[in-house]
């Protein structure tokens, strides 16, 4: 472009273009490829027929990413369903021109396991980053055991996993995912700890325990959460006092979102001082109280916390009666998690005890940050009474001034 | 990891000089976190040329990195909200911003780049897909388009 096109008179930048076209066609083949490992296979395939530098663009995809859904027709039956699927993802990995597929993703619940164990044993190789598997299995003597191949535990170059749907793993190989960053483990079954204690590295941890559906009971006594972890979600829906020792001591954590009954017997965690956001979610339970007073305070420090109802409920106040005197004292210096980390906090089974109410008031009137207080007042109590708490309550003064308070 | 407050210059293809905290920069961009550390960046004298990134695309592209470094902890709801009217550009915008992407690296604007321009294309009909991407002409013998159409009756 010559010289004087560049500037203009007041000396600002005008470069002319000469013609506005479409230049997204014009990129790289890698970078069209990019764009393609973001689409399902059957879509990107698809492309092909867009022109003839598109027709082989799809085979050099380092990603797989097969779902059986788009092959459910109304008008087939389920044989059917499973050998159109079949057939295409046979035909996509005969074609498939990259020796080392990266990504593969698998949505599929119509192929039995040796179809499975076959396709998914074909991806893992030494260059997978990334699997993603949401099986249904289907096994004549169901459900005994349906294994995924072991190379699927022992891959070294593995980043990220995720096991979900209807994978019942019992007898688990020795694990070894030296490279695994992020894991996602949502399936009917599965010893979480022995997958866990192979996981050096671990980061990510989404861990989702089932109410084990054929009654069967689950045989691990404990889960460990991996040292090196920083974000941790994980949701128990786990039958009764199962589960006897939970561990998180995991001082980098930033990130805690945990949805559980508050049944275990003994939980042991590290003090969170690097959290950003914790969100409490636990239904306790008489017996086994004492931790949950200590898990709050090992996130003192937390930046966002949100206690979701029921986490501050239970027998932490003790006078039931409102004329009896209070025992609860306010701390003598105000915790900043209080003051300037608090931004949710849910309270149920309130029935105005002295305890309650000078705790509900110290929040409210300390927690300067606090955008919702939510408490719910004891079903048993008469409307009347029910009536004077609301009003009570409501006339409590604020510390935040953004503060919604509900009370039902 | 350089301190919070240090600044660095950015040239870009106009000669523009940009002045970006180097925290925003060395957190997002791959090259010029390895520049910074390495040493090669020099504070009092250097700046870095971007010779095939222009000022509307470099502006863009500090604002995406100066609002992801400083809201990072924000509900992944906002910052997909943010992120979409951040990419609501023509396509040859796009296009800039993809190159300016993956020349300096910047991994998370790329893959925000890719899956909009993938959704641009999804579950569309070839011939708009065709018109999205400019293809004019395809290039295929009219026995291969009529193949094409059998073997993918619903995309035309």
């Amino acid at each position: 472009m010559p010289k004087q096109n560049q500037r203009n008179l007041s000396g600002k930048v005008a470069i002319k273009r000469t013609r506005k076209i479409d230049r997204i066609s014009s990129l790289p083949d890698s970078l069209l490829c990019h764009i393609l490992s973001f689409l399902p296979t059957i879509e990107a395939k698809a492309t092909g027929i867009l022109s003839r530098r598109w027709r082989h663009l799809w085979k050099e995809v380092p990603v797989l990413y097969f779902e059986d859904e788009p092959f459910y027709r109304l008008e087939f039956s389920d044989d059917e369903v499973e050998e159109g699927f079949v057939d295409f993802v046979d035909n996509v990995v005969a074609q498939h021109k990259v020796p080392h597929v990266e990504k593969f993703k698998l949505e599929c619940s119509v192929c039995g396991e040796d179809t499975l164990t076959r396709w998914i044993s074909s991806a893992v190789g030494p260059h997978l980053k990334e699997l993603d598997l949401c099986l249904c299995i289907y096994r004549d003597d169901y459900p005994e055991t349906c294994d995924l191949p072991q190379s699927v535990f022992t891959c070294a170059s593995l980043e990220s996993l995720a096991l979900k749907y209807r994978i019942y793993l019992d007898s688990l190989p020795d694990v070894c995912l030296p490279s695994l960053k992020n894991l996602e483990l949502d399936t009917i079954y599965v010893n979480p700890e022995k997958v866990l204690s192979g996981c050096p590295v671990l980061e990510n941890l989404k861990l989702i325990l089932e109410a084990f559906p054929l009654g069967r009971g689950i045989n691990y006594p404990a889960i460990h959460m991996p040292h090196s972890l920083k974000r941790l979600t994980f949701a128990d829906k786990s039958p009764e006092d199962s589960l006897k020792l939970l561990e998180i001591d995991t001082p980098s954590l930033e990130y805690l979102d945990i949805k559980l009954w508050g049944h275990y017997l003994n939980v042991l965690f590290s003090h969170f001082t690097n959290m950003v956001k914790a969100q409490l979610d636990i239904y306790p339970q008489d017996k086994h109280l004492c931790w949950i007073p200590e898990l709050l305070k090992a996130l003192r420090s937390t930046e966002r916390l949100v206690l979701k109802l029921d986490t501050t409920k239970g027998g932490y106040f003790r006078s039931e009666e409102h004329s009896e005197p209070s025992s609860w004292t306010p701390p003598a210096h105000d915790p900043i998690c209080v003051t300037s980390n608090l931004l949710i906090l849910g309270f149920s089974g309130y029935r105005d005890s002295a305890d309650e109410h000078a705790f509900i008031a110290y929040i409210l009137q300390k927690g300067l940050v606090l955008a919702l207080m939510k408490v719910l007042i004891n079903g048993e109590l008469r409307p009347k009474k029910t009536y004077t708490i609301r009003k009570k309550l409501s006339t409590l003064p604020r510390g935040s001034k953004t503060v919604d308070l509900i009370i039902k | 990891m350089g301190s919070p407050l240090k600044k660095i210059m950015l040239c870009s293809s106009e000669k523009e000089i940009f002045s970006v905290e180097e925290q925003v920069m060395v957190q997002h961009s791959v090259i010029i976190n390895n520049m910074i550390e390495d040493g090669s960046y020099n504070y009092e004298e250097s700046k870095i040329p971007l010779d095939c990134v222009d000022s509307k695309t470099l502006k863009k592209v500090i604002d995406y990195c100066t609002y992801h470094t400083h809201h990072h902890n924000d509900n992944q709801e906002d910052l997909e909200a943010w992120d979409a009217q951040f990419l609501n550009v023509d396509s040859n915008g796009l296009y800039d911003l993809l190159m300016a992407a993956n020349y300096l690296e910047i991994r998370n604007l790329l893959d925000l780049i890719y899956r909009t321009i993938k959704n641009m294309i999804k579950g569309k009909k070839i011939d708009e897909i065709r018109r999205i991407l400019n293809i004019k002409d395809h290039g295929f013998t009219p026995e291969e388009e009529e193949q094409n159409r059998k073997e993918y009756p619903h995309f035309y």
